[in-house]
């Protein structure tokens, strides 16, 4: 479903993501691991349309991401990204004018869920309020493809369950999620792929249990092996 | 795109409030003025009004390039790049918003002053008799006022593409200094200086073609005067929004 070949990302002299080969099957819950400023965030911004490779080639379904393939990629930034006159209503107006695949219906819904005042400024709200916003937005759409970047950062452990909960609840066959982390741990039990990223390269990609199976460790201590020691490499 | 010009204006609502607001007190201050035979305080009022909307072209040449480079600068960038739009379509969309606000902002001041010059003659008689001679005056020199009102047209219409093409030279400048300092401190200051450089040799590049053959009809005359101009705030306008869009999508980092 999305193809990502040889693909770099340079600014200036700086090499964001290097070289970069990887295949999302469909319905798989994929786990871009890694510490901050390996390049988890620029490969999901290429993902999504935002910037583009230097070189190589990403395909969504197999159609060069662009204007086209943003209807059907849902992309969660981790920063907070609304204008400041925003309220929470406001956002999803902006989501409904610009994604068919948006229901406002679930989206208000998912506001009341987490009782979260629709008219109440986005900037005025905390941090963990925010990202429930954000998630609310990004599960109200029906999009093939889901990104969500850190969603586990900056909020606290009961916001971080629901979060979790969330995920699973939207890990369906048809559609595929990918999350970026470095909270390992707290994913561990629900992935089906791994990426490990680390200075903008593949470390180490596969399916979780592959990667179990091969290394006789789980996710966490492989994290640590890889990140902790510089440890291993290759796909498995 | 049409959608992107909308959050625009709504994200500017503060801004173009404020203008509207002193603009409606300015010509409030005028009628009160007129009904209350205050002379001084209606030229007063009237020197203002042309203050205002010799402020706002600047205002809205301003408010066009903050609305872009501010893009460049705030995590907000996301919401919009996200939507199904392309590089090209957030330049343009960024450029029709400031023609919008041209837009909007003259329709304006062409109502205040089809409001206000019947009621201003009506008041001050004299001034009309001015006006009559002025017409007389340019009739015995065969300059019809159709001509100088098209003229006028020709003007205002280079005016509305040269602020286009700044602004498109403006979002270049913001778009090269990002793409050369990336997240580096200075970027304002590269980007302000490389304007200042690009507006500097296009106004060489039209100091090229100014004639001096004035042997016409006053319509020809703006139009021959005014042809290269609008040329080249055309083709400045096409080739900056083109090669800002192709850097923001190849070389920012947002």
């Amino acid at each position: 479903m999305l193809e990502i070949t040889h693909v770099t990302k340079q600014y200036g002299s700086r090499i964001a993501v290097s070289d970069v080969t990887l295949n999302v099957e469909q319905g798989r819950l994929v786990a871009l691991l890694g510490p901050n400023g390996s390049g988890k965030t620029t490969l999901m911004k290429m993902i999504a349309g935002l910037v583009s490779p230097t070189s190589g080639e990403i395909a969504f379904d197999g159609e060069k991401i662009g204007p086209s393939t943003k209807r059907r990629i849902a992309y969660m930034p981790t920063e907070a990204y609304f204008y400041n006159y925003m309220s929470a209503l406001d956002a999803g107006r902006y989501y409904r004018d610009f994604f068919e695949d948006f229901s406002m219906e679930r989206y208000l819904r998912a506001l009341e869920d987490e009782r979260l005042d629709a008219k109440a400024k986005i900037r005025t709200m905390s941090s963990g309020m925010v990202a429930k916003v954000k998630l609310a937005l990004t599960f109200a759409r029906d999009s093939k493809l889901i990104m969500l970047d850190e969603p586990l950062n900056g909020i606290d452990i009961i916001a971080r369950e629901r979060t979790l909960a969330l995920i699973g609840k939207h890990h369906t066959p048809e559609r595929s999620l990918i999350v970026s982390s470095h909270l390992v741990d707290e994913l561990e039990a629900m992935i089906d792929d791994a990426v490990f990223m680390q200075n903008g390269v593949v470390a180490l990609a596969g399916s979780a249990a592959r990667i179990r199976e091969q290394y006789g460790v789980g996710i966490v201590e492989m994290y640590r092996r890889i990140y902790g020691e510089g440890g291993v490499e290759g796909h498995a | 795109m049409l959608k992107l010009v909308k959050y625009e204006l709504r994200k500017n609502r503060t801004a173009i409030l404020v203008l509207l607001a002193i603009a409606a007190a300015l010509e409030a201050y005028f009628l009160i003025s007129i009904a209350r035979e205050a002379s001084e305080d209606v030229y007063a009022a009237i020197a203002l009004l042309t203050l205002l909307f010799a402020c706002v072209s600047f205002a809205v040449f301003i408010l066009g390039v903050s609305s872009y480079s501010g893009e460049l600068k705030r995590r907000s960038s996301y919401l919009i790049f996200m939507t199904p739009n392309s590089a090209l379509a957030v330049v343009i969309s960024k450029l029709l918003f400031t023609l919008a606000l041209a837009i909007l902002f003259s329709a304006l001041a062409l109502a205040l002053l089809a409001v206000d010059m019947p009621i201003f003659l009506d008041a001050y008689g004299e001034w009309e008799g001015y006006y009559v001679l002025f017409e007389q005056l340019l009739s015995q020199q065969g300059v019809a006022l159709g001509e100088i009102i098209s003229g006028f047209l020709l003007t205002v219409a280079q005016l509305f593409l040269q602020i286009l093409s700044y602004v498109g030279v403006a979002y270049l400048s913001i778009t090269l200094s990002a793409t050369i300092l990336q997240s580096r401190k200075g970027r304002g200051l590269v980007s302000f200086l490389l304007f200042v450089g690009i507006v500097f040799v296009l106004s060489h590049i039209s100091g090229l073609y100014v004639t001096e053959t004035l042997e016409m009809s006053a319509t020809g005359f703006y139009v021959q005067a005014l042809a290269p101009t609008i040329l080249q705030s055309v083709l400045v306008l096409v080739a900056s929004t083109i090669l800002s869009a192709l850097m923001l999508k190849r070389h920012v980092s947002l």
